[in-house]
């Protein structure tokens, strides 16, 4: 990516900005923050203030995207919750470092709580009841077209999988072995570290990238198979200085992470009779321009899709679940209210993305189910 | 008169946030502060925001506003270049996103109806849906909202065939200061009772009312379009080519221009299509029916056969946008030259652009700034960068000279300073070197009549 530039408060970001559609609020764009940066304390708002406000960042990326000076507003929070941490920053590492431990624990506790409950502790119920939630019924069977000769493989399951929604990892497996992949004995990776680099918390963000690469080295380099549109992000997203300068080394990285969805383009599609009147698909932010578990949706639902929104953001947006739990749920409701827009009850929205998943069943309403693509598969 | 209040009372901000309940006001600091800064750069910062849902608010804003005489800036997406929104007298800002319906399309009248706050992206993909066709196209279209169009009487790269947006604006409701809410032409395509109100407000910046809702015209969709990019070796290369499309007997739908200044700062951008050696390019678009068009870019290469190109690449449906997207960027991609920048938007009669052009260039090199040229060649309507470096000693002195010989040589060729940005704040000192003391007075005049108490957008120049 080039570098970036100056903001010159053209408004290109204002197009994207899923927490600037929902709400209308101008100084949650990412133009408002860059200009708002630029003012010195006596013309403008506080530090303290400031970051507070453009903390306010579901670090989507879409503004990065779109932006003619290269300007990203994620960067420019993560850096900020970076330089000031503080105790979201610390319970969302808490999160994400023991969640073995932590995530069963708060769904358990979560079914104590009363629905009444204020915000954040209300939502934060229903979350965790979909973090656990099971799929739909599975309705459709892929037969994959392709077939490996000694290719070794390994499955990046990302937290949600390894931690929560266990069956995706499970069929993701099954689907790998029935492609003759050689499947390395399961390695000891960290999260992704996208969550923490949006969070703001770079030296943990560091740590786990090296022990994620250092994982993939000791199981023989192989093909890195994954089912998260941000995971697959995140894997990506690991610098030259993470692999200490080697560009070789992180050319073999790169060229070994593949979207599970990728390799089943071919494959033969059965459907059952429990398949829904409609399927949406939601486009996560953090899916590449060519989106393989888009294909594969549409390969599945064929004429049972509905046309694809790629405008809209889920909102959950990491460490803003702790520190703005509201806007995450205003943008969400924005979402779902026209990805169900003209979908019959009883149809699905498939995802590929987990946080999309986990953000989605939350907010759904009960007529509809969310889910990711692998939960729809016998 | 009495002055403008150095900060709301008490009592003023419980009348706002009676009238504007829950977050349809606000006196937050971000709130605030982001809300007084548009494309120019320019900024302050209001007393408050509202955000109103029905045009009963505004009148009721405005019968108070007026009383306490209380400046208003209307404000949609902020994309104007010229300091349009910015509250140079604080006041209260009046955010017009939250009235973005689109109440009506009627392909019988061939009229829609919507208020201000509609994205002109989004209206267009509306009336298309019906076979209607909205045609106005500034390049903020995405971004920009019909109320920011109407006020700044936006064009685009449209305007060579179809016309401005004044031209499509058939009637508006405006609320004017005092709280009486005026309607003014209305669905028919002819009216003439009366003086044109319609036309006076469109253009007129949020100084003279507020626009709460507008009646505009539509034509048939074209069947089909094309776009061609055709480079040529230098400027003289490219406005030859342009003269031989024009003397084809085609009136293109659009025909931009792009100087070598232009091409560079896109080469530094991304990755281009042309050829290396070209100095020059034009950008056509035609529409129309399958076979028309078909027919059209036959006779335009034809035309250029006569003319030395350096490159050319069609695009037709979806495909062509592509092309469009470089044009799109030339703004951002400007600030590889030089980190800042002052935009003009002249226009000069058609026949003058080529002297035009040449005379900027030669004003640049004269004063060590870059100059960039390009834009609306068709409709004569130039969009002349001067890029420069503050940092530099003297260069911000040399690009406000700059400023003001290309404005003079703009009016010496017999065209004017502002071709559709308007004047607002960064050209209000210049108006005089365009407009006379009798054309000021009756300006001034008509200003009193809407506004006597200059609540609304004071501090600009339109």
């Amino acid at each position: 990516m080039a570098a970036p530039k100056a903001c010159v408060q053209c408004g290109k970001c204002l197009e994207v900005c899923p927490l600037f559609k929902a709400t209308g609020r101008e100084e949650l764009t990412p133009r408002a923050k860059f200009f708002l940066q630029t003012l010195d304390p006596s013309q403008g708002l506080n530090e303290k203030d400031f970051k507070s406000l453009a903390s306010l960042c579901l670090s989507c990326g879409r503004c990065a995207k779109n932006c003619p000076q290269n300007m990203s507003g994620p960067d420019l929070v993560s850096q900020l919750r970076f330089e000031s941490g503080g105790f979201v920053q610390t319970c969302w590492d808490i999160w994400l470092a023991r969640p073995g431990l932590l995530w069963p624990m708060a769904a358990a506790l979560s079914r104590f709580s009363p629905e009444s409950l204020p915000e954040p502790f209300g939502s934060a119920g229903k979350r965790m009841q979909a973090l656990f939630a099971s799929g739909p019924a599975p309705w459709a069977e892929l037969k994959p077209a392709v077939h490996f000769e000694e290719r070794k493989a390994v499955l990046f399951k990302g937290c949600t999988a390894r931690y929560a929604r266990n069956h995706w990892a499970d069929k993701a497996a099954k689907i790998m072995d029935s492609m003759g992949m050689i499947r390395c004995a399961e390695p000891d990776f960290a999260c992704c570290g996208s969550s923490y680099g949006s969070a703001g918390l770079l030296d943990r963000q560091k740590e786990v990238r090296k022990r994620n690469i250092s994982c993939w080295q000791e199981a023989g380099e192989p093909m890195m198979v994954t089912f998260c549109a941000t995971c697959l992000k995140g894997l990506k997203e690991y610098s030259s200085e993470d692999f200490s300068g080697d560009s070789e080394l992180r050319n073999r990285w790169l060229e070994s992470l593949t979207p599970l969805s990728s390799l089943l383009s071919d494959a033969e599609v059965v459907l059952s009779d429990e398949c829904p009147p409609q399927v949406a698909y939601h486009k996560p932010c953090h899916a590449p321009q060519d989106d393989s578990d888009l294909r594969l949706v549409e390969l599945i639902a064929g004429q049972l899709l509905v046309p694809v929104r790629e405008d809209l953001c889920c909102g959950f947006g990491g460490v803003m679940q702790l520190g703005a739990p509201r806007l995450s749920r205003e943008v969400g409701k924005h979402c779902l209210d026209r990805l169900t827009a003209d979908l019959a009850p009883g149809s699905q929205i498939l995802t590929g993305c987990s946080a999309c998943v986990v953000q989605l069943a939350t907010l759904a309403k009960d007529e509809y189910f969310a889910s990711h693509w692998l939960d729809i598969l016998k | 008169m009495k002055d403008y209040p150095e900060k709301l009372s008490r009592l003023h901000k419980k009348f706002l946030k009676n009238l504007f309940p829950g977050n349809e006001s606000s006196f937050d600091e971000g709130a605030l502060l982001a809300c007084g800064v548009d494309a120019s750069r320019e900024h302050a910062r209001p007393f408050g925001l509202v955000r109103p849902r029905e045009t009963s608010q505004i009148a009721e804003l405005l019968k108070w506003a007026a009383k306490e005489r209380i400046p208003v800036y209307p404000r949609a997406r902020a994309t104007n270049k010229v300091g349009g929104c910015v509250p140079v007298r604080h006041g209260v800002v009046v955010s017009m996103l939250d009235m973005n319906r689109i109440l009506d399309v009627d392909a019988r009248d061939f009229v829609t109806e919507v208020e201000p706050g509609v994205i002109t992206a989004d209206l267009q993909k509306a009336v298309e849906a019906q076979g209607l066709f909205y045609p106005p196209d500034p390049a903020s279209l995405k971004i920009s909202t019909i109320g920011g169009n109407i006020s700044t009487c936006a064009g685009g790269m449209r305007a060579v065939k179809y016309g401005v947006t004044r031209d499509y604006v058939l009637g508006l409701e405006a609320v004017i200061p005092g709280g009486e809410i005026i309607r003014t032409g209305g669905r028919t395509h002819k009216n003439v009772v009366g003086l044109d109100l319609t036309r006076l407000l469109v253009g007129s910046a949020g100084t003279l009312g507020l626009i709460t809702r507008a009646t505009l015209k539509l034509l048939p969709l074209p069947e089909t379009s094309a776009s061609v990019l055709i480079g040529f070796r230098d400027l003289s290369g490219c406005l030859k080519g342009a003269e031989s499309v024009f003397s084809c007997g085609i009136l293109p739908t659009a025909m931009e221009l792009m100087d070598h200044n232009t091409i560079r700062a896109l080469e530094l951008h991304f990755e281009v299509p042309w050829s290396s050696g070209t100095g020059g390019l034009l950008l056509l678009k035609i529409d129309g029916s399958e076979e028309s068009v078909a027919t059209d870019l036959d006779r335009i290469e034809q035309a250029l056969a006569a003319v030395e190109t350096t490159f050319m690449e069609k695009g037709a449906g979806e495909e062509q946008e592509k092309l469009w997207e470089l044009r799109r960027v030339i703004s951002p991609a400007a600030f590889n030259l030089a980190p800042d920048k002052q935009g003009e938007d002249v226009a000069v009669p058609r026949g003058k652009v080529a002297r035009a052009i040449e005379d900027y260039h030669e004003i640049g090199t004269e004063l060590g700034v870059i100059v960039l040229c390009f834009g609306h060649l068709g409709d004569g309507n130039i969009h002349v960068s001067v890029m420069y470096d503050k940092s530099i000693s003297g260069q911000n002195e040399n690009a406000l000279l700059a400023k003001k010989r290309i404005f003079q040589r703009t009016l010496d060729l017999g065209g004017t300073l502002s071709g559709e940005h308007g004047i607002g704040l960064t050209k209000a000192g210049y108006i005089r070197m365009q407009l006379g003391e009798t054309e000021l007075r009756l300006m001034n005049g008509i200003k009193r009549t809407f506004d006597p108490r200059n609540i609304m957008n004071p501090g600009k120049v339109v």
